[in-house]
């Protein structure tokens, strides 16, 4: 990357090439319903911040990481206020924990268990799986977008699948018995 | 992978998590690029701020006061029912101060500062006031090209900045002199007046 800060022409080329996976790990963060938003705002954030751009590191890298940056805040802000007369309310709210991944809106064509397995999963493990099945990224890539060491890219995948086949496994209708022959 | 259940849930996986086409991503950050950076806010705040400290030091800083406590409205309103009350009784005499020697030795034992009219001045002082209250003040009585007049002396760190009632139709002129403030109360302006005066 030309020179020691990004220029719009350079900044929008760079949000164009690396987008879809951005909108994965945003889809991974909050759901699919808001990755778009997401995507949005990350992109101002990025675009505000391009001084901190380091030119030689990878883009990608550092865009994915203000999106997981600004996903977590995204799920902070929506975190559930304490009820005014729960006794300490505020302890209460610290150790609420962050609102599960919206598989009930917009699930666009997921089965329910799969959903509700997809939302149970930690939110990298989340985005190492799709990263891996959607966009087909390999494990050292989706590695040095999430900042995660290869192996664990790999293993967290590898559980995400395993839990999500369970998911299945457990909504598949029992097999008739083989019929038996004479 | 060849897996039925695998092939079926990256299927399920790749429908759901299609991403948008790479005009999507363009456009947000276009608008990214062309959105008006935002200003940051903590200059408002800063500024917010130092206009309430401010506002707060004006009002709680202790003003001067005069001599016996009163604002510059009431000293005001002193001196020019003093003056009303001097000229309903003629401009008489009361007091000590009738010459230059008398006016030092009384300043210097009221405000152990010393002041006196200077040699030549038209200013003839008739003497100090003695009737109604003034606030604390030396209050002196005295006639300039003819004209009576009252000359309040106070010390400058209880001169509280005296404001004449809007409907007293005096005219007040003031003159710092050493550690002292002078003031004069006319029917017309009196600032000429009060240059007679000198730190001997």
């Amino acid at each position: 990357m030309p020179g020691s800060v990004l220029g719009s022409d350079e900044f929008v080329a760079a949000f164009t090439r690396h987008g879809r996976a951005l909108w994965v790990i945003a889809s991974a963060w909050v759901g699919r319903g808001d990755a778009a938003d997401l995507v949005q705002e990350a992109a101002r954030v990025a675009w505000e911040r391009r001084q901190q751009f380091e030119p030689g590191t990878q883009e990608r890298a550092w865009l994915a990481q203000i999106v997981r940056n600004v996903g977590a805040n995204w799920r902070r802000q929506r975190r559930p206020e304490p009820r005014p007369d729960e006794q300490f309310a505020d302890v209460a709210a610290r150790a609420a924990p962050a609102p599960a991944w919206p598989f009930d809106a917009d699930r666009h064509g997921l089965s329910d268990e799969l959903a509700r397995a997809l939302g149970a999963l930690p939110e990298v493990a989340r985005a190492c799986l799709l990263l891996q099945v959607v966009l087909g990224h390999s494990f050292a890539e989706i590695a040095t977008m999430l900042e995660i060491p290869e192996n664990t890219a790999s293993s967290h995948a590898r559980r995400a699948r395993l839990q999500l086949r369970a998911a299945l496994e457990a909504n598949e209708p029992a097999r008739a018995p083989a019929p038996e022959t004479p | 992978m060849t897996d039925p259940l695998d092939l079926r849930l990256d299927e399920s996986l790749r429908a759901a998590f299609a991403p948008p086409p790479a005009s999507t991503f363009t456009a947000a950050a276009a608008r990214a690029v062309g959105r008006p950076r935002a200003l940051p806010r903590w200059p408002w705040f800063v500024a917010a701020a130092a206009l309430l400290v401010v506002a707060v030091l004006m009002a709680a800083w202790p003003r001067p006061r005069g001599p016996e406590g009163h604002d510059g409205r009431e000293l005001g309103a002193l001196w020019a029912a003093a003056y009303h009350d001097a000229e309903a009784q003629g401009f008489g005499v009361e007091g000590c101060p009738r010459t230059g020697a008398d006016l030092c030795n009384a300043c210097e034992k009221r405000f152990s500062c010393r002041l006196a009219v200077a040699k030549g001045s038209d200013l003839a002082l008739l003497g100090t006031y003695e009737g109604r209250p003034t606030g604390g003040s030396m209050t002196l009585l005295a006639r300039a090209g003819g004209e009576p007049l009252c000359v309040c002396v106070l010390p400058q760190r209880q001169d509280p900045r005296v404001k004449l009632p809007r409907d007293s139709g005096l005219h007040l002129a003031r003159r710092e002199l050493g550690d002292l403030v002078l003031y004069a109360v006319a029917k017309s302006p009196a600032r000429g007046a009060l240059d007679s005066f000198v730190v001997p």
